[in-house]
């Protein structure tokens, strides 16, 4: 009498369930959040920072004299 | 930003996020049901065949989740690692150290756990003792998690780590010391033995008793 080999589907229907779980929580749930600050971080530090352009400060010229 | 947002921007980075989690909680399992066995914690008849088959299974699908959890990277458009980022360790912009680690575990994993398909070819005893290293996958893939997991600061899977990890670690130290235990008890057995045969062929071999004719014919 040959032995059965225990079935492979409980791991694979268990871990489709907790990828299934875990995208649901991070996707969803407020307090973990998609963005979470990851995004936020790596949006900080594009690969060309918008610099303002210089303002060049005009001369005053009294009128006084 | 609604859902339907949310999974159109980041859909790519949540699937590679949830599958790096799922990879380290088999990783974990897996390493966990290897050293419950060689620790021999299993006791009860038949548990050690579905433990070895839930660790086979576990591993895989470890395995697998590893590659989605790489190849999900690619699809993200804010991490953008191309496919050297995710297969060449520490070359990724972003947190180029642990995701290194990570890559090597992956690779270590992969090589590690196929390894066992191959255990005749490279011979049963180099398997052992390689197979014995699975453990890093293991540390490498909490220290990936803990340095560059962007969930590794929340408490459903910080917790979980941090209460698993010193049972890991606990079972390994009592590996390690049943296995330093064997060899010590293998080698004292070896030298009795040694030692055994040492005096035997020092001694005098017993000589035939000979009797009746024989004994008259060699008189």
């Amino acid at each position: 009498m040959t032995r059965r080999r225990p079935s492979a589907w409980p791991t694979v229907i268990g871990a489709v369930a907790l990828f299934i779980v875990v995208f649901q929580l991070i996707a969803f749930q407020p307090s973990a959040g998609p963005l979470n600050g990851h995004v936020a971080s790596v949006k900080s530090k594009p690969a060309v920072a918008a610099v303002a352009p210089q303002q060049v400060p005009t001369a005053v010229v009294s009128s006084t004299s | 930003m609604n859902t339907s947002q949310t999974l159109a921007q980041h859909g790519w980075w949540l699937a590679s996020r949830a599958s790096g989690v799922v990879a380290l909680a088999l990783v974990t399992i897996s390493v966990g049901i290897g050293l419950a066995m060689a620790g021999r914690l299993a006791r009860k008849p038949g548990a050690n065949r579905k433990l070895v088959a839930i660790h086979e299974q576990t591993a895989l699908a470890g395995l697998v989740a590893i590659a989605v959890h790489g190849l999900t990277l690619l699809g993200d458009p804010w991490l953008n690692p191309g496919l050297a980022g995710i297969v060449v360790p520490f070359t990724m912009a972003y947190k180029s150290l642990f995701t290194g680690l990570g890559v090597i575990g992956g690779w270590l994993a992969a090589l590690l756990g196929l390894s066992f398909y191959v255990r005749r070819r490279i011979g049963p005893a180099f398997w052992r003792k390689a197979h014995r290293a699975t453990i890093v996958v293991y540390v490498l893939g909490v220290i990936h998690t803990l340095g560059a997991g962007t969930d590794a600061s929340s408490p459903w899977l910080y917790w979980p780590i941090a209460l698993t990890a010193p049972a890991i670690g606990a079972m390994f130290v009592a590996r390690v010391s049943h296995g330093i235990r064997k060899g010590r008890e293998r080698e004292r057995k070896a030298a009795e033995r040694r030692r055994e045969r040492g005096i035997d062929a020092r001694a005098p071999r017993p000589q035939p008793v000979l009797t009746g004719a024989i004994a008259e014919e060699s008189a």
